[in-house]
């Protein structure tokens, strides 16, 4: 994440900084507001389905029919989906002495339309290149370029976004599964979306029709409130469960209190450093919807505390801030600790971005403030107690302050859970 | 499969100095026939010591196999006759598996690498030793594959695909050159399935004109597949021109090509000695369109039997009935296409190539909704950068995830009909 913004205060707040590394929990703001900033963000959690009628006219090359290069899930993948309201609200379950996902898909309230490239695995981050071609094999983990992709609701609202993506072969009881996981970063909007600045990240599965199905994290910085309400939105209407193999455990994680400090853990290499991050995991809903009359709108309902989630981040701390057109990169390296009502561990589950993309964060009502905005994806590692052998997907999408080093993270972890083991319904 | 030569950077077309019809003549001087493998029950299973499985070291059983197209229809979709026939032959062969970076060369061994069914490997045909009928006739080839985590309904498989080049031929076919493509399931027993070759004949040896014996066909080792084959060559009208793709910078990034699907026939027999026929191809049944380029850039445009050249591509292949209405189409990825360059007897100068590929069926529409399977093939060509000459004969095949016999010709698929 782009920290040089971070001030060098030395201060001796943890008086645990190593030499030379500015104290990121010093508070230039209080963290009270710091907080209430970051918070400051429209959060929409959605469902894609694949639209089967598209299919017939997916193509890598629009402008040129007769360039097969074109044809679709050779060297990309063009999709269209409609995209669901989705509640996937954790539940410590007092019964079974686990952890079960509520989860519901609503009605269709927009579409994501997205055209990706496959490509080399040194090709980094440029909206304004076409990227080297590679063609594309289930087998192995490749990644791709999201050139277009754009995400529509109603009429008139829109984001157009630029974002990379990896695909990830597993082996589920004997059984191939691919996973596909993707972020990005709004490059232009219309409607109530238009100026907008924000962050999408997915995680999901290509089907057998090349269609995207799976778990959309959209999150844009609001800070007039004009996409948010503080009530609680009309009830999904469910669907159709399609054919879904996922749970989608959904998470909002902050830290319990100022007093929780971040701390510098052992340097990496290759010039990162790495921020060791205790934050509380809590169920949420992120909820939302388009429809009566009122526009787009979204908004959290927190829910109870599941236990204690610990990341490492490793990042280059003197890059300068992540900008739209060279964001910077990092990776993570997480433990998610669910406890019962009484503070027992139930079962763990590590994973680690191994693809994340970080943004320069300000706050209108405070320019010496600086923040980050960021987004990643990368595999579950596996798991302990209840989550014994899980495999799937994590994805973030976060803002967080500088000193203080607030936090307010959007975490979905994605289990491929074809028996339904941690669904509640 | 467009790839066929995959110029790095379009030459001014040569003037070719034979016409389309003799060069088609001389490439099509091959004997082209398709094998069923299957293991010897009687030898243990690899790994059955406890220890992991690092390589196949087997003998297998080769069986005349027919696969027979049957012309799309709407009613019936697209289907083929699958008939496994009278054992014909035997095939010794060591498969080491090899890490995904390892350059295999004949003779050169590769460090133990564990076969893992959860992931796709890559393997190295080292010893891979045909013989057909009495033993008198066959060859050694060598060549390099990958496994490929699969399944069958919720049985899960691995697949295993492969192209191999003639290295030395005995018998019959002594002195012949000519590529070898098999797809089938590996387990630890050994390889079950198919192997399609492409062996040159410009003599006529492996060829007969008399009939073969009639197959005496034997149950059907794999009821959840489904085998189809087809044949491709290039039709006429502007519809078959290649062209090139340029990216969006203007640079060049593959070629264009299409061709008319058409049926196929291959046989041969083994009763003592082996007894080839030349291939039939009949009438079209469909439309390919493909783009194929060289998978390593800074590759040599050559390919020699050490180091063929490399290649990779996208395909559709749109079958329709007689009255020309669409059936079904199949999009295919070429994941491994290797290229060897080779002479036409008479016409040395001619930019002869063959070739064998395989990859996965990545999408079905039509008749071929939500199919699973692979395709690959065996094939000859001369080709000249567009606008130049371009002759082909493919050999294609498709193998099929059929639990529920949904492609198989009711001639094969047995019962009531």
């Amino acid at each position: 994440m782009a920290t040089n913004v971070i001030p060098d205060q030395r201060s001796t707040a943890t008086g645990s900084n190593p030499p030379g590394l500015p104290d990121v929990n010093a508070e230039i703001y209080p963290y009270e507001m710091v907080q209430h900033w970051l918070d400051e963000t429209a959060n929409f959690s959605m469902f894609a389905k694949p639209d089967r009628a598209y299919e017939p006219s997916a193509t890598l090359t629009p402008g040129n029919a007769s360039d097969w290069f074109g044809l679709n899930g050779g060297y990309g993948i063009d999709f269209l989906s409609t995209l669901h309201r989705l509640d996937a609200t954790a539940e410590l379950s007092s019964r079974t002495a686990g952890v079960k996902v509520a989860q519901a898909i609503g009605e269709a309230t927009g579409q994501l339309h997205c055209r990706g490239y496959f490509t080399t695995s040194d090709f980094q981050w440029a909206p304004d290149q076409f990227p080297p071609p590679r063609i594309y094999d289930p087998w192995n983990s490749e990644p791709f370029v999201l050139q277009e992709c754009e995400f529509t609701f109603g009429e008139h609202d829109k984001v157009n976004c630029y974002g990379l993506g990896r695909t990830f072969p597993l082996s589920i009881d004997g059984l191939p599964v691919l996973l596909f996981g993707a972020v990005g970063n709004i490059t232009s909007g219309s409607g109530r979306l238009k100026d907008r600045i924000g962050t999408f990240i997915w995680t999901g599965r290509l089907t057998p029709s090349l269609g995207f199905q799976g778990q959309v994290s959209l999150r844009i910085l609001d800070p007039d409130g004009s996409l948010r309400t503080s009530s609680d939105l009309s009830p999904i209407t469910q669907i159709a469960t399609p054919d879904v193999d996922d749970t989608f455990l959904t998470l909002r994680l902050t830290k319990k209190n100022k007093n929780v400090k971040t701390t510098y853990g052992p340097p990496p290499g290759g010039g990162l450093v790495s921020l060791v991050t205790p934050s509380d995991m809590r169920s949420v809903q992120y909820q939302y919807e388009t429809g009566h009359g009122r526009g787009l709108r979204a908004h959290m309902a927190v829910g109870e505390a599941i236990g204690p989630m610990q990341a490492t981040v490793f990042f280059n701390l003197q890059a300068p801030p992540g900008t739209p057109a060279n964001p910077v990169p990092f990776t993570t390296q997480e433990l998610y600790t669910f406890t019962d009502a009484r503070g027992n561990t139930i079962g763990t589950i590590s994973a680690g971005v191994v693809k994340g993309i970080s943004f320069g964060l300000k706050f209108p009502e405070a320019a010496r403030q600086p923040g980050v905005r960021f987004a990643g994806f990368g595999p579950i590692q596996g798991g302990t107690g209840v989550f014994s052998g899980v495999q799937g997907m994590l994805t973030v999408n976060s803002l967080i302050g500088i000193s203080p080093h607030a936090l307010s993270l959007m975490h979905v972890l994605h289990i491929v859970d074809p028996g339904g083991k941690y669904r509640a319904d | 499969m467009s790839s066929t030569s995959t110029v790095t950077n379009p030459q001014p077309a040569a003037v070719p100095n034979l016409s389309d019809a003799a060069v088609q003549h001389l490439i099509d001087q091959v004997a082209g026939f398709n094998l069923y493998a299957l293991p010897v029950s009687s030898q243990p299973p690899a790994g059955s010591s406890g220890a992991p499985i690092t390589s196949f070291v087997l003998s297998e059983a080769l069986h005349r196999f027919d696969i027979q197209i049957q012309p799309p229809t709407v009613r019936s979709g697209v289907q083929a006759i699958n008939a496994v026939g009278e054992r014909s032959g035997t095939l010794d062969l060591r498969w080491p598996m090899i890490p995904d970076d390892f350059s295999a060369l004949p003779g050169r061994e590769p460090p133990v690498t564990r076969l893992d069914f959860s992931r796709s490997q890559r393997f190295s045909m080292q010893e891979m030793t045909f013989r057909f009928g009495d033993g008198q006739d066959g060859f050694r080839c060598f060549g390099t594959g990958r496994t490929f985590p699969s399944a069958v309904g919720q049985q899960p498989r691995l697949i295993a695909a492969a192209t191999g080049n003639v290295i030395e031929g005995f018998g019959r076919f002594r002195g012949h050159e000519g590529n070898i493509t098999l797809c089938g399931d590996l387990d630890a027993s050994g390889f079950r399935g198919h192997i399609a070759l492409r062996i040159v004949d410009f003599d006529g040896s492996l060829r007969t004109s008399q009939p073969l014996p009639p197959m005496a066909t034997a149950s059907d080792p794999d009821p959840g597949v489904t085998y189809l084959m087809w044949g491709a060559q290039k039709g006429d009208g502007p519809d078959q021109e290649n062209s090139a793709s340029f990216d969006p910078s203007g640079q060049l990034r593959g070629l264009n090509i299409p061709t008319e699907l058409k049926v196929l026939q291959l046989d041969f027999a083994a009763p003592a000695r082996f007894l080839g026929r030349d291939f039939q191809i009949g009438e079209v049944i469909g439309r390919e369109i493909g783009f194929g380029r060289g998978a390593i850039d800074t590759a040599s445009p050559v390919g020699t039997p050490l180091s063929p050249f490399l290649f990779e591509g996208v395909a559709q292949y749109s079958f329709f009935d007689s009255s020309r209405r669409p059936i079904g189409a199949v999009t295919t990825n070429v994941l491994e296409g290797r290229r060897f360059d080779w002479h036409l007897q008479g016409a040395p100068q001619e930019p002869a190539l063959r070739f064998g590929f395989f990859g996965p069926i990545v999408l079905g529409s039509g008749c071929f909704h939500g199919i699973r399977g692979m395709f690959y093939g065996v094939t000859g060509s001369v080709f000249y950068p567009p606008p130049g000459q371009h002759v082909i004969t493919h050999f294609y095949f498709a193998r099929v995830n059929d639990p529920e016999g949904k492609f198989r010709d009711a001639v094969s698929a047995g019962g009531w009909y």
